[in-house]
């Protein structure tokens, strides 16, 4: 319960009488003391702005997804693909819901709430047998409901009675700019899709049936249908309805004007276009109507469409300094424009985009122009191609001041973004600051797709900052690079060129080994057959990898799991490894992991390693077990044996010959095996 | 009946050839497992208050009241309590999800927020800075209320009553109007601070209870200026105090000095006496000391000597 | 045993019934309904909301339901919070029975998911559910129930409702001993 305590004044401080009973008493009284008190007035305020008031003093939190999603570490997306899948999903479960609230409508109709929330009531569709007036037009028309609207104008009209041109007008409006189809449900899917619509033909001629029945068509009715005609695709009737216009000289409203220099994108050329851009221009000179914003953003729009030569530079410089002198200032969109004129592919001239940068400085941007989304990942793409860190910087400051952050448009846009910043950075800066900015935008704001992670991996390499190795690595599992199996292929190979330190190492060890886990246990799942085949690199430096840190039980694994998945692996073993390997398990004396290596490779066809290793194991007097092991092998695959009593010739590849001689120094040297 | 049917065996039965169904009484062989699914290998991140810098801004994390997260609160916080049991962590306890929590009101947080929404607050009025003041330029007070519930509904019957509050000294009257105003008023007068509160709930609307709680107002001032002939007929067991002027008393006292010869001017200061002696009584209480005053008034009008 | 137990005081001494037997009268007899009272206590014995126990302490139980009634607001909260129940608080009933709807409906909608009890609160319109659930299923089927949940509630209750959901890869998360 709330109590709220109002004092009411005397008559001597308001014109209209409040209280006007008597309460007079210190009038003649103390007349000079009274002064007038005045209230100050209530400052006046919109339903949201104490709530926008409260959400200015919340920043944002670093560790922390986007609000949309789960606060629970199971939940929270990793990647790209799961931030998409995981906004679609919700929105696919609430249009599961209002499929249901739309097919049985009868199991909803409890309703106890006071006052009525519209939201979660049925939305009800007009019928052709309803009794239906202006009234719910007009209801229709405030709701978006277009196919509400459609069959009020037919049941009005059918029943004989007039509607107001007021009316009519809008409900043109309505149709044009939703092509006669309901509103879509945006939500979240424009933020997210990436793919870009496809233009929206004109469906139904409902609009020229409204149209028709208009008493006085005025120009504002025509500039409506010219709009809808053009943003819909129907430019030659657009034209038509034009041509009509201009036998009755009427004035179409900006908005008609800005739609036909929009359609002059049929004419093939660019003198094509500019000459219909200028017959638009004069006759909106001619019937007096000032240009706006949107005029110039379209004609920017069509410039940059054209291929770009010195004429179309010089109109866009002429362009600017007409807006300037209009005092219309520059939406993002004309400025992405420039770019596009000026500083794509061409580079005819590339600071332009300084120039912008500092016209821009940290204004607080918001979006006056369709288009205005595609400013900042152009521009940072840019600065990518100009190799400008300071620059992005600086676009990364506006970006970040105020609330600019809302322009940078859907996820594609977003992560163009932020993928060319990074890439800037880790091109340009030393490693702790790549790692600061890393560290800042991952895995919450942007989340590196696979180059520019092996990018990453490879500066961390030249910069030799091994302590970044641990994050790298984890990063590499929980972000699920592991995906594509190319990625583990050169992740594997840069961490494999080196040693790391010792906690370093264990960590690099333990990545190895969950990759394993997480090929094994890809292949085990019911589609195996349909996987990527792994190349087979990526067994050859796990298993360098771990013999660095010679844990033989991982090393077993690794064979293990390298027979099993044989049919999926492309390309020959390395011997090398497994000469290595094989002197690894002689010196700690594991026949185990002897017999196992040779195991592997009898699988991939290769013989010459058994034959080394039979050959060595006679020589050193290997124990009689492991003799009758591999025995048992060489019986069981029908192997016929290299002959290892020469040397220098036996061996499949040249290169073996040197590491071979070396590795006869090692047996001969080496004890005899037991087990 | 027959018993041959108890005497079963899994191994080969001397009743083969009889057509009977076996009473499954020894253990059956094992049924091969049901073949376990793979465990599906998913990263789960560690949770985030890992990553959260000691110096962070904490209205950025909690800006708004929510249900206790393990993985976002860097507390190490323990609720609920079992016998011979450690105690119970944050992680997988309901306990903490059902308390309501004020991490969103912590002292930084409350501050930020005012400090955001003063520009909505106007400034107090200059020449209203002290109570008095306030009643002497706004005389009437109407107390409103309104009722919120955790229910979708915000109707509640109670909200209509409102409550209009006064002093009585702030309107214009005269002793006549003032005796009939209370007396019109009746429990809705409080002597001791002097306040009058009308309280309405008649109507349907607040506003309209307001209207009416005015107009009462407004009747029952100009009725009590109004002097009705049946007033006349008041009765000294009416009066609302002791009108010594008008008493009996007076006039058998005033007789009483004329039947002794006693000039009333020389008794002005005994008659006063007696007077308030008499006032109190009535008015006030009779007890010891007003009786015994009383005693010693009426001894000295009627005994004491005029020289 | 509890005949045996039990004493009563008979007005009718006629009548050897004793009183914790009820109906099984034998045809045609006419024995009228006699009156009496129990002086023991034996027969008062709470059984309500313990959890069943088991001769070699094989059945899990979680803190809520190792902690019987009486320990509501002692050891354990309230699984759902909302004004109904205050003094001069409204909408009890249609309270209480909005949150047994919504609770079978969770417990069907995610099914075997949810581990423990739902917790319901309320906040003027708002209808806030968190619960615990099990890792099983892939985090984008999760999604997709909480937009559907959260969205089909709001129908049927005409109440804005959100979903704080909690995961645990382990269905024994919650047992804290075995009774």
């Amino acid at each position: 319960m709330s109590k709220l305590v109002t004092k009411i004044p005397l008559l001597v401080n308001q014109t209209k009488p409040v209280v006007n009973v008597g309460f007079n008493r210190f009038m003649h009284h103390e007349k000079g003391e009274l002064t007038q008190i005045k209230i100050p007035k209530r400052i006046p305020r919109d339903k949201t702005d104490i709530l926008k008031a409260l959400s200015s003093t919340v920043g944002t939190d670093p560790t922390a997804a986007h609000f949309k999603f789960i606060d629970d570490p199971y939940l929270i997306p990793n990647n790209r693909y799961h931030k998409l899948v995981y906004s679609l999903s919700k929105e696919s479960g609430r249009k599961a819901a209002k499929y249901f609230m739309k097919e049985f409508p009868q199991f909803f109709i409890r309703d106890e709430a006071e006052p009525k929330v519209e939201a979660f009531h049925f939305k009800e569709l007009y019928d052709e047998s309803m009794d239906l007036n202006e009234e719910d037009l007009l209801t229709a028309i405030k709701n978006h409901q277009i196919d509400n609207a459609i069959t009020a104008f037919k049941v009005i009209k059918a029943a004989g009675n007039t509607i107001t041109d007021a009316t009519k007008i809008s409900l043109l409006e309505i149709v044009c700019f939703f092509n006669s189809l309901e509103a879509p449900d945006t939500d979240l899917r424009e933020k997210f899709v990436s793919e870009r619509p496809a233009d929206s033909i004109w469906v139904s001629d409902f609009a020229f049936e409204v149209f028709d029945s208009l008493s006085v068509k005025d120009g504002r009715a025509y500039s409506v249908m010219i709009a809808g005609l053009c943003k819909h695709s129907a430019i030659e009737r657009a034209l038509q309805l034009h041509d009509a216009v201009k036998e009755n000289n009427l004035s179409l409203t900006v908005e008609g004007y800005n739609a036909l220099i929009l359609a002059a994108i049929r004419g093939q050329s660019f003198e094509n276009r500019w000459s219909i851009i200028m017959q638009v221009i004069s006759e909106m000179n001619g019937h007096k109507i000032p240009p706006n914003l949107e005029t110039f953003a379209n004609i920017f729009e069509i410039l940059a469409r054209c291929k770009s030569t010195g004429e179309v530079r010089d109109k866009a410089r002429g362009l600017m300094a007409e807006m300037k002198r209009c005092n219309i200032e520059p939406s993002l969109s004309v400025y992405n424009n420039l770019l596009r004129i000026f500083a794509n592919g061409n580079n005819a001239r590339p600071r332009i985009i300084e120039e912008i940068l500092n016209e821009l400085g940290n204004k607080k941007l918001s979006m006056r122009h369709e288009k205005d989304d595609f400013f900042f990942s152009n521009a940072m793409s840019i600065c990518n191609s100009l190799s400008d860190i300071q620059l992005a910087y600086k676009l990364h400051s506006l970006v970040s001041s105020h609330q600019n952050y809302l322009l940078l448009g859907s996820t594609e846009f977003e992560f163009r973004y932020y993928n060319n910043l990074f890439k800037l950075i880790v091109k340009s800066e030393s490693i702790d600051k790549t790692m600061e900015a890393y560290y800042k935008f991952v895995p919450n704001i942007y989340v590196p797709d696979s180059s520019t992670f092996i990018e990453l991996i490879e500066a961390i390499e030249l910069y030799q900052a091994d302590r970044y190795i641990p994050q790298v690595c984890s990063d590499f599992l929980l972000l699920e690079y592991y995906i594509a199996p190319e990625n583990i292929t050169k992740f594997l190979n840069i961490l494999s060129r080196k040693e790391y330190p010792k906690e370093i190492q264990e960590h690099v060890n333990n990545t190895v080994l969950d990759i394993m886990r997480v090929i094994q246990s890809k292949t085990s799942q019911k589609n195996a057959s349909e996987l990527a085949n792994f190349d087979v690199t990526i067994f050859d430096n796990s298993l360098k990898i771990l013999s660095n840190n010679k844990d033989l039980n991982k090393i077993r694994n690794v064979l293990s799991l390298l027979r099993q998945l044989k049919n999926s692996i492309n390309g020959p073993l390395s011997l090398q490894t497994m000469r290595n390997l094989v002197d690894m398990a002689i010196e700690l004396e594991s026949g185990k992991d002897i017999v196992e290596i040779v195991k592997t490779t009898v699988a991939f066809d290769d013989v010459s390693v058994l034959s080394r290793v039979v050959h060595l194991c006679k020589k050193n007097n290997a124990s009689q077990n492991l003799l009758d092991r591999l025995e048992e092998i060489i019986t069981k695959n029908g192997i016929v044996l290299q002959d290892y009593s020469d040397e220098s010739s036996e061996s499949s590849e040249s290169s073996d010959s040197s590491s071979e001689s070396s590795d006869d120094d090692k047996a001969q040297s080496g004890k005899s095996t037991e087990k | 009946m027959n018993l041959s049917r108890f005497c079963v065996s899994n191994a080969a039965s001397f009743h083969e050839d009889e057509d009977y169904e076996r009473m499954p009484f020894l253990p059956q062989p094992k049924k091969p497992a049901r073949p376990k699914r793979a465990a599906i290998y998913r990263n789960v991140m560690p949770p985030r208050y890992l990553q959260m810098a000691t110096n962070q801004n904490w209205n950025d994390v909690w800006p708004a009241a929510k249900s206790f997260n393990p993985s976002s609160v860097p507390l190490p916080v323990f609720m609920g309590w079992l016998k011979g049991q450690p105690r119970l962590g944050k992680f997988n306890n309901p306990e903490l999800v059902k308390i309501p929590n004020f991490f969103h009101l912590t002292p930084p947080n409350i501050k930020k927020q005012c400090m955001a929404l003063k520009k909505f607050c106007s400034p107090w009025p200059e020449g209203l800075e002290t109570d008095e003041k306030i009643e002497k330029h706004f005389p009437v007070e109407i107390v409103t209320r309104d009722y919120c519930h955790a229910s979708p509904t915000i109707r509640d019957p109670r909200a209509r009553t409102i409550t209009m509050r006064f002093k009585l000294s702030q309107l214009e009257l005269d002793d006549h109007s003032r005796d009939k105003i209370i007396r019109l008023l009746g429990k809705r007068y409080n002597p001791l601070n002097d306040l009058v509160t009308i309280e309405t709930s008649s109507c349907p609307f607040k506003k309209q209870n307001i209207d009416y709680a005015f107009y009462l107002l407004t009747v029952v001032y100009y009725e009590s200026w109004k002097t009705e002939s049946w007033e006349e007929l008041k009765e000294p067991q009416d009066w609302e105090r002791f009108f010594f002027e008008k008493s009996s008393s007076r006039k058998k006292i005033l007789d009483f000095l004329k039947t002794v010869d006693i000039n009333a001017e020389t008794k002005k200061e005994d008659i006063k006496e007696y007077e308030e002696a008499i006032k109190d009584i009535v008015d006030n209480q009779e007890n010891d000391e007003t009786v015994d005053a009383y005693g010693r008034s009426v001894a000295k009008l009627l005994f004491s000597q005029v020289k | 045993m509890l005949l045996n137990s039990c004493v009563g005081r008979f007005v009718n001494l006629q009548l050897s019934v004793c009183s914790s037997i009820k109906g099984s009268l034998q045809s045609g007899s006419t024995i009228s309904w006699v009156r009496n009272f129990q002086t023991t206590s034996c027969l008062h014995k709470v059984v309500v909301a313990r959890p069943k126990k088991t001769k070699r302490r094989t059945n899990p139980v979680t803190y809520e339901e190792i902690h019987p009634p009486h320990f509501i607001a002692v050891r354990k909260g309230f699984n759902s919070l909302n004004t109904s129940n205050l003094l001069a608080g409204t909408r009890s009933g249609e309270t209480a029975i909005e949150d047994m709807f919504i609770r079978k409906f969770i417990e069907g909608t995610w099914h075997r998911l949810l581990l423990g009890k739902l917790i319901i609160k309320r906040r003027a319109n708002l209808i806030i559910l968190s619960g615990f659930f099990h890792q099983s299923l892939a985090p984008s089927k999760f999604y997709f129930l909480q937009g559907y949940t959260e969205e089909i509630l709001a129908y049927v209750l005409k109440c804005p409702v959100k979903m704080e959901i909690m995961t645990c890869s382990d269905r024994k998360a919650l047992v804290v001993t075995h009774v």
